[in-house]
């Protein structure tokens, strides 16, 4: 036990000398999250409204696709995104390898799915008179879309959350595309992988108490909006 | 006779050989149309392909009120004007306001009872320019005692639309139709005035979704306590209700509370009392509905037993009567 307890006084002196370096890690983590969250949950969201509404043929497929995307492996995503950027990739010339966007792109990658599939189950679950009542008013698609919206918040915040914590969370697909370069590309988890390698434990745990600390608020944030959407039905 | 403004055929729910296959359905502008019968009958579902709510998308431009108002998060105000034009708006702000919702356009929507929801959805609805306007059991909230305004403001606000309404409750029918279309199966049995289906079902499934009985309009020409006296274009009519002298009134009343007698009948509780000539014996299952001619047909049902020891035929003369209390009767103006 003393050890343990000499890693936590470690991190605590971790956390005490609260740097530039430091810094610039949780700068960038809260950037590349909320910003894959945003772009993410922005374009997750409306497609999840449209899928669990729509009725056509390959929807079932489109669906199928969500949910396997909902459970790839970051690093896959991590490999594909890499292919695309490297300098003979299609995509190489864009020059966006191991760059905070090219960390954005693929932790987007991984939260569009889950804000899309975890949308597409809140929308089903309205109750059927409200979907018959929103099918029955004359609205227009932008206004059809903010009542839908509004009656599925509870599910919907759901899917920020979601996708917000995959996110954050998230390390292998981050590290391949980013590389994990101080002071450029290194975001909390790849620093806590980092400094655990090299056995630096109190700064990894430092780090770890950091990311939880994130965490916990960002969810705190959320889930006091769920339960005040909850409270007026 | 109306035109057929609105003309749906080919209605189908959910495809091939389903409940409804091939359904036909028209209502002119003016008119009235109540689809009635008992409930699985299809007559929701025929409302909500007309609305576009299931199957393809709506057949015309319509106003179209769900079974189940729903009320969305929001203020009963915020609510009562959703989708509707800033012209709508205000004529439903004004409806809500006749329905007694006045003081509570702040309240809170998703705390309302099911009757305001109701008048919620009824004001929306109604304050829509569509002109074709459906609404599924508008009625079935409200209580009693203000059923009869409703329907009234219903009527008023449809008069130059066509309505049609689902209801599976004969006072539905003949507060709000001008014309009833019995549905189960998913198909229409049969289609025509209240009164006339309900005197002449085409058969003994139609008569015991609907019941046999009558269904008469009159003028007040005298109220006085409780019991008031109907012109019935012909013969008088005494109801147990109160009214204003002028008012149009509906007056219903079924068939097997109407009793035969071969001599004018003397000494009873009856107040209505006529005499006329059968025109038609009809065999109902077990009982007989007797066609009498009043100065408009009345149908009676009787016992065969009764059939004979009357010797009843047609071209006889006989005595009809009926109590003033078992006619159920509403405003129709």
């Amino acid at each position: 036990m003393g050890y343990l307890w000499n890693v936590l006084g470690d991190a605590i002196a971790y956390l005490t000398e609260f740097g530039p370096d430091l810094r610039a890690i949780v700068v960038l983590t809260l950037i590349v999250s909320i910003l894959a969250t945003m772009i993410g949950a922005g374009l997750g969201i409306p497609v999840g409204v449209w899928l669990a509404r729509a009725r056509f043929t390959g929807r079932s497929l489109l669906l199928g696709i969500v949910n396997v995307g909902m459970g790839l492996p970051p690093v896959l995503a991590g490999l594909f995104v890499l292919l695309l950027l490297w300098g003979d990739g299609p995509l190489g010339d864009l020059d966006l390898l191991f760059t905070p966007a090219a960390m954005v792109g693929v932790q987007t990658m991984l939260a569009l799915p889950i804000a899309i599939g975890v949308t597409v189950g809140a929308v089903a679950a309205m109750s059927p008179a409200a979907t018959e009542q929103i099918r029955a008013l004359r609205l227009t698609p932008w206004s059809r879309f903010t009542l839908i919206v509004s009656e599925a918040r509870v599910g919907v915040i759901g899917a920020v959350a979601a996708s917000f914590g995959r996110v954050i969370a998230e390390v292998g697909a981050v590290l391949i595309v980013g590389g994990n370069i101080a002071g450029e590309t290194r975001v909390l988890t790849t620093a806590i992988v980092q400094e655990s390698r090299q056995a630096r434990f109190g700064a990894a745990v430092g780090l770890g108490l950091i990311l939880l600390v994130l965490s916990v608020l960002v969810n705190g944030l959320l889930t006091w909006l769920q339960s005040r959407g909850e409270r007026v039905v | 006779m109306l035109s057929d403004d609105f003309l749906f055929s080919g209605l189908r729910f959910p495809g091939d050989g389903s409940v409804i296959s091939d359904l036909s359905l028209s209502v002119g502008v003016g008119e009235r149309l109540v689809l009635f019968g008992p409930n699985g009958g299809g007559k929701t579902t025929i409302l909500r392909l007309l609305a576009g709510t299931t199957g393809r998308s709506a057949m015309a431009e319509v106003a179209y009120l769900p079974q189940t108002p729903y009320m969305f998060r929001g203020t009963l105000e915020k609510n009562l004007v959703i989708g509707l034009t800033n012209g709508e708006a205000t004529a439903a702000r004004d409806l809500a306001a006749v329905l007694g919702l006045g003081a509570l356009f702040r309240a809170d929507a998703q705390r309302l009872s099911g009757g305001q929801a109701q008048r919620v959805g009824l004001a929306r609805t109604l304050a829509s320019a569509a002109d074709l306007v459906l609404l599924d059991e508008p009625l079935a909230a409200i209580n009693a005692a203000d059923a009869d305004d409703v329907a009234r403001l219903i009527r008023n606000a449809t008069s130059t639309r066509a309505l049609i309404a689902v209801s599976h409750r004969i006072e539905t029918v003949v507060a709000l139709g001008d014309r009833v279309a019995i549905v189960d199966g998913g198909r229409i049995l049969q289609d025509g005035p209240p009164s006339e289906v309900m005197a002449s079902p085409v058969d003994d499934r139609v008569a015991a979704i609907i019941g046999i009985g009558n269904v008469v309009q009159g003028t007040v020409v005298v109220s006085e306590d409780g019991l008031t006296e109907l012109d019935c274009d012909g013969f008088a009519l005494f109801v147990s209700a109160q009214a204003k002298p002028g008012q149009l009134m509906t007056a219903r009343f079924g068939a097997e509370t109407v009793a035969l007698y071969a001599s004018r009948p003397v000494g009873g509780t009856q107040r209505n009392v006529l005499s006329g000539n059968v025109t038609d014996i009809v065999s109902r299952g077990r009982l007989a509905e007797v066609i009498v001619d009043v100065g408009r047909p009345i149908a009676a049902l009787v016992t065969p037993g009764a059939l004979d020891a009357l010797a009843l035929d047609v071209g006889h003369e006989v005595w009809v009567a009926v109590k003033a209390a078992s006619i159920s009767v509403a405003r129709a103006d």
